[in-house]
């Protein structure tokens, strides 16, 4: 990978990568960090990454900082309102806070694994290489994931 | 062996080959409340906030800097290590001979310096050169010759060097001058007198406890050293013709008595003590004590 390569993976990347964080963190401030965090350390050996690639080494690059963050500090995360979100008719606002509070009530390798696979798309398989988790596994979290998710839903809105 | 939740998402996803979508619905059918539960959990997917976005990515963005090839750090990194290990062996005295004696008879030297009487000077220093019994004849010769050096190094002022006489051969001086002017001050004269008073004594260990040793003695040139030379001059006007015997009363007992007889033979030989008051008047000879 190139130096313009590198910047451009900033560009591409940094948002989704800062999603992400963010909603394993629930704290901008960490979030930020992690994100920080990452970049550096790809900077360090930007020469060795395929840019291809980059994207999926960016993700376990900050999955691994939180994880290493969250046993160092012991961090307990408290949930922020993130910045950008404005509020919409009052249904869809609720929505989105109950769909946050669901996410946040399930655990967190759940929460990572059903974050990649909607937001980024990732397939089953990179999801497992990035967690560090096999296929099976990725698919039964997300499944898991989901249950729960749709139960909350049920009980908030009625929905069925 | 496929777990069913593993095979419900892929159900939901449409991923099931056809047994595999036999087994699932032949499952659902026969759990209705799993299929009333898979039933809406299609449409559960997260949509990520677009507005929420990482504000500092300019901070993140580097320029193009020059970076050195990995193996050109190793190679500082290893230029600098010798550079060092350069100096510091260049800092270090290399004798390995005179470091093992400095660490061994550190605390002897010591002993030395605080005791006045021949016999325990001697007893000290040949004990030392015994303890170097596992090297060779040859080896403990040389091993000899450089401890008495550095016990008369660390006892003898820096400024007087030693020369070295071969008794039974021509007098040759081997290694060292007087490099300094000396001073010709009455002081600088009672402080040479002094220095050359401490060497000689040393002489007088060095040489005991080379003869006191058959197996050096049988392997060396029986190596004897003297006071400086630059301070034999003043010594003879002192007291004239006094070393010259010494040094022939030495060589000529070596030839009379062999290497066996020659420890009582040149103890009786140097009489330092008559030496010393016939050389420092009383006022130095008070202030010889008290360093002693």
């Amino acid at each position: 990978m190139t130096v313009q390569e590198y910047n451009n993976s900033v560009d591409q990347y940094s948002d989704s990568v800062y999603r992400f964080v963010l909603k394993l963190t629930r704290s901008r401030t960490d979030a930020d960090d992690l994100v920080q965090i990452s970049f550096e350390k790809l900077w360090l050996r930007y020469e060795s990454v395929d840019f291809t690639k980059v994207k999926s080494w960016l993700f376990t690059t900050s999955y691994r900082a939180f994880i290493d963050s969250k046993r160092r500090a012991r961090i307990d995360y408290v949930e922020v309102m993130p910045d950008g979100i404005e509020k919409e008719n009052s249904y869809q606002f609720e929505l989105k806070e109950i769909l946050n509070k669901a996410l946040d009530m399930i655990p967190e390798i759940q929460k990572s694994c059903i974050l990649l696979r909607d937001y980024e798309g990732y397939p089953y398989d990179e999801i497992g290489q990035i967690l560090d988790l096999s296929e099976a596994q990725v698919k039964v979290y997300i499944f898991r994931a989901r249950t729960k998710m749709k139960q909350i839903l049920t009980e908030n809105f009625n929905l069925s | 062996m496929h777990n069913i939740e593993e095979l419900l998402l892929d159900y939901l996803d449409g991923n099931l080959d056809k047994n595999k979508l036999a087994f699932v619905e032949r499952y659902l059918a026969n759990n209705p409340q799993m299929a009333e539960d898979l039933a809406g959990l299609k449409e559960i997917i997260l949509v990520p906030n677009a507005d929420i976005i990482y504000k500092n990515k300019e901070q993140l963005k580097k320029t193009k800097v020059f970076r050195l090839p990995l193996y050109t750090k190793y190679a500082a990194a290893a230029g600098g290590a010798i550079l060092i290990g350069l100096f510091l062996w260049m800092s270090i005295d290399k004798n390995p001979l005179k470091e093992n004696y400095v660490a061994k008879l550190a605390p002897k030297i010591e002993t030395i310096k605080q005791s006045n009487t021949i016999e325990s000077n001697t007893a000290n220093i040949t004990t030392a050169i015994k303890s170097s019994e596992k090297l060779n004849s040859k080896t403990v010769v040389k091993q000899s010759y450089r401890e008495t050096d550095i016990a008369i190094k660390q006892i003898t002022p820096k400024k007087y060097k030693k020369r070295i006489i071969e008794p039974g051969e021509e007098e040759q001086q081997i290694a060292f001058e007087n490099k300094e002017t000396v001073n010709q001050t009455p002081v600088i004269i009672k402080e040479d007198i002094l220095a050359t008073l401490q060497t000689i004594q040393l002489t007088e260990i060095n040489t005991n406890s080379f003869w006191s040793t058959p197996v050096i003695i049988n392997q060396s040139k029986m190596i004897l050293i003297t006071e400086p030379k630059s301070l034999r001059s003043r010594f003879e006007a002192l007291i004239p013709n006094e070393l010259a015997k010494v040094e022939a009363r030495v060589k000529s007992t070596i030839k009379e008595v062999g290497s066996d007889n020659m420890k009582e033979k040149i103890k009786s030989a140097f009489q330092f003590n008559k030496l010393k008051e016939a050389l420092v008047p009383s006022t130095v000879q008070e202030t010889i004590t008290s360093i002693q």
